[in-house]
């Protein structure tokens, strides 16, 4: 008997994938490429164009936090990632409707390192302007899906707060999204009212 | 970046428009279903049963999506004739098997299935 090579086997990987996406989780987030169509060279044109002004944003400011000032020199934040406590931070259990401050930003930036992420959760940038304020919690996340459906991930110490939408502003790869997702945080960038 | 705007949207100059912060209702249950096909969609749109608690009610609108970015692709979209309510969210009941998604998603509205309150 010939034996099988790799050319004569059907594609495996392709057809696993689609029987997930058709028969799997079904919900608006995983059918999202059908509601839309891909974009045509004006808009494509369009899409770069947005995103240099942002682009040079982040250069400046990577460029201006070589130089931190005196307050930060002393503490190496490079040591403390992952394992600085912001003063006031509430690491105990946050139920759905308890009322929240969300810590300045000088103090969340402490958790953050180079890339701007705490344990694997980023800080955007439209998530400055929620500082300081009060909200209410909506929902404390377990699982989450992810990749469009291929994924599902555990979240931990993670919690949503009501009505804070991302305007899709800032973003790396997709500057303008208008999908109005909800905001994650961390429950150490929060301090639980009484 | 006016200019390339204008050319990008011109298409929809003459077609209804649901500004932020409008007041919008959501047609009756019987009305939607009609628009809806075999797959339960309206032109690639899925009408989730957890959406139809909201039909017949007054919502706001949050924002009219016309760039999506599909994470399954890693692409972005240009959409038409979509609208986002303000605090309608998926509660996820029942997606992932016998677990609840978190993710927490705002629904997306076709047009079509809204009128001006």
């Amino acid at each position: 008997m010939a034996k099988t090579t790799d050319r004569m086997r059907p594609r495996q990987n392709n057809l696993t994938l689609v029987k997930k996406r058709d028969i799997g989780y079904i919900c608006q987030y995983t059918t999202m490429r059908d509601i839309g169509r891909e974009l045509n060279r004006i808009e494509k044109f369009y899409q770069n164009l947005l995103r240099v002004y942002p682009a040079i944003q982040r250069r400046i400011r990577r460029w201006r936090d070589q130089f931190p000032p005196k307050s930060d020199r002393r503490s190496n934040r490079k040591i403390i990632v992952n394992e600085y406590q912001p003063e006031g931070s509430s690491r105990d259990t946050l139920k759905i409707g308890d009322m929240v401050k969300v810590l300045s930003y000088s103090q969340i930036r402490c958790t953050l390192n180079d890339r701007g992420v705490f344990k694997n959760l980023s800080f955007q940038e439209p998530m400055k302007r929620y500082c300081n304020n009060t909200y209410e919690v909506l929902k404390i996340p377990q699982f989450v899906l992810n990749n469009g459906g291929r994924k599902i991930n555990r979240c931990k110490d993670v919690v949503i707060l009501r009505g804070l939408y991302c305007n899709g502003k800032g973003m790396m790869t997709h500057e303008g999204c208008d999908t109005c997702c909800l905001h994650y945080w961390k429950t150490d960038w929060l301090k639980k009212m009484v | 970046m006016t200019l390339l705007s204008y050319l990008i949207f011109w298409k929809n100059k003459g077609k209804a428009k649901f500004g932020r912060g409008e007041r919008v209702r959501i047609s009756s249950y019987e009305k939607i279903r009609e628009t809806l096909d075999e797959r339960n969609c309206y032109e690639g749109l899925i009408f989730m049963e957890s959406m139809a608690k909201f039909c017949g009610g007054d919502y706001e609108v949050l924002k009219e999506v016309k760039w999506l970015y599909d994470e399954y692709s890693m692409k972005m979209l240009r959409c038409k004739d979509v609208v986002v309510l303000k605090d309608l969210i998926c509660d996820g009941k029942g997606i992932l098997g016998g677990r609840d998604c978190d993710r927490s998603c705002s629904y997306f509205w076709k047009k079509t299935w809204l009128e001006k309150a």
